[in-house]
């Protein structure tokens, strides 16, 4: 009696703990291994490049332009050709900027899953002394209407042999001061970048009202503080003397005064028209790259603005050859304001001949952005005004090219972290790379 | 036709007083293969051991003296499809590395829930039944693998232990291992003979929890080193105590007629505190190009190193426990069916989830830590799982029927009313996503004086969205955990019970 309940008890109780044993699951790692990593990215970080237009800035005796260059692994090593993006950082922002902010786990993450198209991506360095000169074109800040409007592609095509040359292939980005530099590349240089990106910067130097803008930060850099242990004289050109010569001083302090200050070496150096040549006394390897070392300059013809309200002399200065008379050439500038803040007009004039929207209708060709796509991220939490004048370069390019060519990016940081400055490179840099692959495609 | 009368009668009231109640948290409901097989609509009927459970009142009517076993195994077969990222204000979601648009399920394990009793009559009082039993009023456990630190955060990190020079998070990110067991005295006589009987259980309660937690800490460095993605540090913490309570368990069951049972109860469990060690791990961000600028020792070279900082410390948090009263109804329609109805009441808005308090910490002294003792609030704030839960109902129904003197069948349904049904501090590690259905199914086979039970149940649980974060306790730190959550559970209970 007892085994004829027993057997179907237990084949019934058998069958219960089965049926809940193997059950199908499913995945939960759905990240279970972590993506393989090349020991190199790249071609590594760390290039040293020979420009002869940055032989004069501060600074920069051999004249080189630091740069870190991403490239995926395998299509490197397969000599697979490649497209080229270019991308320039911020105020004191070094080669490295992007790179700090996951640039490569990013770029490695995207390739990998096929979100992006592999593309050689080349970081520069921003001017190391003052943050920054927007990547413009004069002395003492260095010709980069030259070096990003065609000298640098040269450069990566020469060295890497892998880089598409097709214009849709080669994209520029920034952020911040880097936009700019960005936009002036490709509006100074037309047919030189299929496509540009660029996140809120000083894109439009006197605001959508034509009284702002950079005019909003004057009062705020005349009052920024001195250095306290070095500067006990509160004079005008004495902050900025320091501001060049005391590796103490920190940026966080007085970051408008050297952003003006680098300005003023990009747009109204005092030295206006000297013609200057380099004596080139030496070679040296660096990195494994032949750099020409500038020892002293030749100097003719010198022609200055004169004296201004905001005359800084003796920013920095360079030894001159015995052929143009020996001695030092002292560097100085003329910031857009006073020791009170208030604008002086005529340096103010100078800075606005280098604003985009006057760049691009002093343009040779009618529409030099005729055929770049375009992209740029705002937000509004965006520091230093900077918003402002996005929102209303981008309306100015809409109106021009229509709102198709100009695809714009929203964005706000979260609460406690909001996006002043560069909180968000990392979700930016995703925006950007799969903006400028997209384009790579066309 | 007056049964089915009866029967239409009670379960519309029964509904009815579910919509008017608001109650189901961690409560067990695995104690008992007939009880469970009716739905645990059993307060009336409690003619076994596990009456010191649902009503120790039912001992007074119970002939013989009795010793029981059951072990419950149930599994929880949830779903979470995570949507766990910051919204900026134009709807663009910052990515966290938590597994987001990707189904993910708990970590597959069949529980195993024993319990066990016995009771005797003793001529003390007139004559007054006695047990002993030890049951599990309130369990849960769950574990979930969620996350995975974006590469850009740390890229040295693996889920899978394969590789000795990286390192291991905990995969058992998101998990609660909560027991309480009750040691129960049960004393129970009839007042009124064959008529009136009164339970009382004293409850001895033992609690263990294990609760691990991922919290994300905002980085109190400034740029760089806090740019994203290494805005958040994770911190997984995970705390293992236990701790000792009290409580009260008691009912009446009265015999209407010959063939009708009415039962009511109360159950009052007191707060545990529960304390124990914790470990505190943190995932530091790793920032190859910006580490090797600062000096070890330094915060920034900390919150750049990429290293796994363990932390252990005491810990200490109160386990609330709530009240639950209960009323049911039995009928005996003839010598074979029985049918019972009963309803609960259970005051879960008590529990307000926990809060870890910390104290004694320490950590490796070596000089890569060092900065720990200059950013204490970062590593050795308390931690808390706030929840905000509501009073719950719930309607049981059930059944069993004679067939013979070999085999007894029970079935039976019950509706649990959420006690997050408002959607607010959803977590995985208690996933309640709406009001809950279960039917049950067994059986019980009687040899001599020995019956042997099996009984199945599923609970189908509705899907929930929980969208948007919520700071429940202001303390900065997200309590809930937005995502799609889909829910079932199964559970068997065998069961073995002699008589003598």
């Amino acid at each position: 009696m007892i085994s004829r309940f027993f057997k179907p008890a237990s084949f019934l109780l058998i069958i219960a703990l089965l049926s809940l044993s193997c059950s199908d699951r499913g995945s939960y790692s759905v990240k279970s291994d972590v993506d393989e990593k090349g020991i190199i990215a790249g071609l590594g970080a760390d290039h040293v490049f020979d420009f002869p237009g940055l032989y004069f800035q501060p600074r920069n005796s051999p004249g080189m332009q630091k740069m870190a260059i991403y490239a995926p692994k395998r299509f490197f090593d397969q000599g697979q050709p490649l497209p080229v993006l270019v991308l320039l950082p911020p105020a004191f922002g070094t080669q490295y900027y992007y790179f700090e902010r996951g640039l490569y786990e990013l770029a490695e993450d995207m390739i990998q899953k096929g979100e992006i198209k592999p593309m050689i991506i080349v970081c520069l360095t921003n001017e190391s002394s003052f943050g920054g000169s927007f990547f413009a074109n004069s002395i003492p800040g260095g010709f980069y209407d030259n070096i990003l409007g065609g000298q640098l592609l040269d450069h990566i095509k020469d060295r890497l042999d892998i880089v598409l040359p097709q214009t849709s292939k080669h994209g520029i980005g920034g952020i911040g001061m880097g936009g700019y530099g960005a936009f002036r590349a490709a509006i100074k240089s037309p047919g030189v970048y299929g496509s540009v990106s660029a996140n809120d910067g000083p894109l439009d130097f006197d605001g959508p009202t034509g009284n702002s803008g950079l005019k909003n930060l004057f009062v705020r850099a005349s009052n920024e503080p001195l250095n306290a242990s070095t500067d006990t004289v509160a004079s005008f050109s004495k902050r900025f003397r320091t501001t060049v010569n005391s590796p103490i001083v920190n940026p966080a302090t007085i970051p408008l005064s050297m952003l003006f200050t680098g300005g003023s070496l990009a747009f109204s150096p005092n030295d206006t028209n000297a013609t200057l040549g380099t004596i080139l006394d030496r070679d040296v390897i660096i990195n494994g790259v032949l750099v020409h070392t500038r020892l002293s300059v030749t100097l003719s013809s010198p022609n200055t603005i004169g004296a201004t309200a905001s005359k800084v002399d003796s920013i920095f200065s360079v030894t001159l050859h015995p052929t143009s008379g020996g001695g030092r050439h002292y560097f100085g500038i003329h910031l857009p304001y006073d020791s009170m803040g208030a604008i002086n007009q005529p340096i103010w004039d100078m800075w606005m001949d280098n604003d985009l929207a006057q760049l691009h209708e002093d343009a040779v060709s009618n529409k030099p952005l005729y055929g770049v796509n375009i992209f740029m991220a705002s937000t509004p939490e965006a520091a230093d005004g900077y918003y402002d004048m996005t929102q209303s370069w981008k309306n100015y390019l809409r109106g021009i090219y229509g709102i198709g060519r100009v695809q714009e990016y929203s964005y706000s940081g979260r609460l406690g972290n909001p996006a002043t400055k560069d909180q968000y490179v990392n979700d930016l840099l995703r925006e950007m790379l799969m903006f400028h692959s997209k384009n790579f495609q066309e | 036709m007056g049964m089915i009368k009866f029967t239409v009668l009670g379960l519309s009231l029964g509904l009815f007083a579910c919509l008017q109640v608001s109650a189901a948290g961690f409560q067990n409901t695995s104690v008992g293969a007939t009880s469970k097989g009716m739905g645990e609509a059993f307060r009336a009927t409690a003619n076994d051991w596990t009456a010191a459970y649902y009503n120790p009142a039912g001992y007074a009517f119970i002939p013989d003296n009795q010793l029981g076993l059951n072990w419950a195994f149930p599994y929880l077969r949830h779903e979470l499809t995570p949507n766990y990222g910051y919204r900026d204000n134009f709807g663009n979601r910052v990515e966290t590395g938590v597994f987001n648009d990707h189904q993910v399920n708990n970590s597959h394990e069949i529980l195993n829930i024993p319990s066990a009793g016995f009771l005797l009559r003793f001529p003390v009082w007139q004559e007054t039944v006695f047990g002993l039993s030890a049951f599990e009023p309130f369990d849960y456990n769950i574990s979930w693998n969620l996350y995975t630190p974006p590469e850009a955060y740390n890229d040295l990190v693996q889920l899978n232990g394969a590789d000795t020079n990286r390192l291991d998070i905990p995969t058992s990110q998101f998990s609660n291992n909560l027991d309480v067991v009750a040691f129960q005295l049960t004393a129970a006589r009839e007042f009124i003979p064959d008529k009136l009987s009164i339970g009382l259980g004293l409850q001895l309660l033992r609690g263990d929890l294990v609760f691990n937690d991922l919290t994300f800490r905002n980085n109190p460095l400034a740029s760089p080193v806090s740019d994203r993605p290494r805005d958040l540090v994770p911190e997984f913490s995970s705390n293992d105590g236990r701790g000792w309570g009290f409580g009260i368990n008691a009912g009446m069951m009265m015999k209407v007629t010959p063939k009708m049972n009415v039962a009511a109860t109360v159950k009052i469990p007191f707060d545990i505190k529960i304390s124990g060690e914790s470990t505190l791990s943190f995932l530091m961000p790793r920032n190859t190009f910006l580490s090797p600028q600062y000096q070890p020792g330094s915060e920034e070279f900390l919150f750049t190193n990429g290293s796994l900082v363990p932390i252990s410390a005491n810990f200490e948090t109160t386990l609330k426990l709530p009240t639950s009263l209960a009323a049911g109804i039995a009928y005996n329609v003839n010598e074979k069916l029985n049918v019972a109805f009963d309803v609960e009441y259970t005051l879960w808005s008590k529990y307000n989830g926990l809060e870890f308090e910390y104290a004694d910490f320490s950590y490796p002294r070596i000089s890569e830590y060092r900065a720990i003792d200059s950013t204490p609030e970062f590593f050795t704030s308390d931690l808390s799982s706030p929840v905000e839960w509501n009073n719950s109902g719930k309607i049981m129904a059930g059944l069993n029927y004679k067939l013979n003197n070999l085999l007894t069948i029970m079935a039976g349904a019950s509706l649990d009313q959420s006690v997050a049904r408002e959607g607010i501090a959803v977590k995985p590690q208690f996933v309640d996503t709406g009001n809950k259905l279960t039917v049950n199914l067994g059986g019980l086979f009687h040899l001599s004086r020995w019956d042997f039970g099996l009984v199945t149940s599923f609970t189908d649980f509705p899907d929930q969205t929980i969208s948007g974060f919520i700071d429940l306790d202001n303390d900065g730190i997200n309590d809930n955990f937005p995502g799609t959550y889909g829910a079932r559970g199964f559970e068997t209970i065998i069961s073995v019970g002699h008589r003598f």
